[in-house]
């Protein structure tokens, strides 16, 4: 079966704003995520011969979207990832890997959970997801939201099974830390 | 069998562990020990469950390309193609 590229100017149509959405979940800069649409379908415009159909054309071009975005992950080295290096001592410290008391749990967030109405509640996690590392909040949201299993996550993201489970940890403790500020 | 203790970071980072994949026997045995006796442990675990349920709540969002960035990119394949 063969595709050509008339089909890859359909595709813009059928599956630009999937692709914008995917990669807002794990980019900040939507000028930078148009950039890469842009060169997806370059890419897959290159490639179209060896595109089989043996997936669909969306799962494909997610693919190479998702190429684009971890290696922009790898250049971008600095990451802020010390949004969560507060809540335990460090290695040097005798106190190594317990709570810093001023930024621990002593209160249950969840106890605000009778108080703010369940709408009010997503809209200002959603405004907490914002802090995270963009690495973060896309695995947070493929975990929740696009259900993916820990396996799917791991290929997709290209991080060790114990690597998401550190992310993860990490990611609650942060988004944990910022609802406290709004709701205690 | 020898239980080491385990700090609060090890621990928290076993409770989310333990949502995603099945811990060891031992590795059950020390989170249980550890959230007796520490309220702070036990506090960031009810919150955990808590930030579950809400994270389940989020719905997917659905941006879309302005009827001109869809034409940019269309004809930045044109350009391609020549």
């Amino acid at each position: 079966m063969g595709f050509d590229e008339k089909d890859i100017e359909n595709w813009v149509d059928e599956h630009s704003d999937y692709l914008l959405n995917y990669a807002l979940s794990k980019m900040n800069d939507r000028d930078l995520a148009l950039d890469f649409i842009q060169d997806t379908f370059i890419a897959a415009l290159g490639a179209i011969d060896k595109f089989e159909g043996r997936s669909t054309p969306r799962t494909w071009l997610t693919s190479i979207l998702n190429r684009k975005i971890i290696d922009h992950w790898r250049k971008k080295k600095s990451q802020k990832t010390d949004v969560a290096s507060h809540f335990f001592y460090g290695e040097n410290d005798k106190s190594e890997g317990h709570w810093i008391l001023e930024n621990a749990p002593s209160q249950k967030i969840a106890s605000v959970e009778e108080e703010i109405e369940a709408d009010e509640q997503v809209k200002e996690l959603e405004e907490c997801l914002q802090i995270l590392p963009e690495q973060w909040r896309g695995i947070v949201y493929a975990k929740y939201m696009e259900h993916k299993k820990g396996e799917e996550i791991c290929n997709e993201f290209e991080v060790t099974s114990s690597n998401f489970w550190v992310i993860v940890h990490r990611a609650k403790l942060a988004l944990r830390d910022c609802l406290k500020r709004k709701w205690l | 069998m020898v239980i080491a203790m385990k700090s609060c970071k090890d621990i928290t980072l076993l409770v989310e562990k333990g949502k995603i994949t099945r811990l060891s026997f031992k590795e059950k045995v020390q989170v249980r020990f550890h959230l007796a006796m520490c309220k702070l442990c036990r506090n960031f675990a009810v919150d955990s469950d808590f930030l579950d349920r809400v994270l389940s709540q989020l719905k997917p969002s659905s941006l879309k390309l302005t009827a001109e960035e869809k034409e940019r990119v269309k004809d930045s394949l044109n350009r391609d193609k020549e």
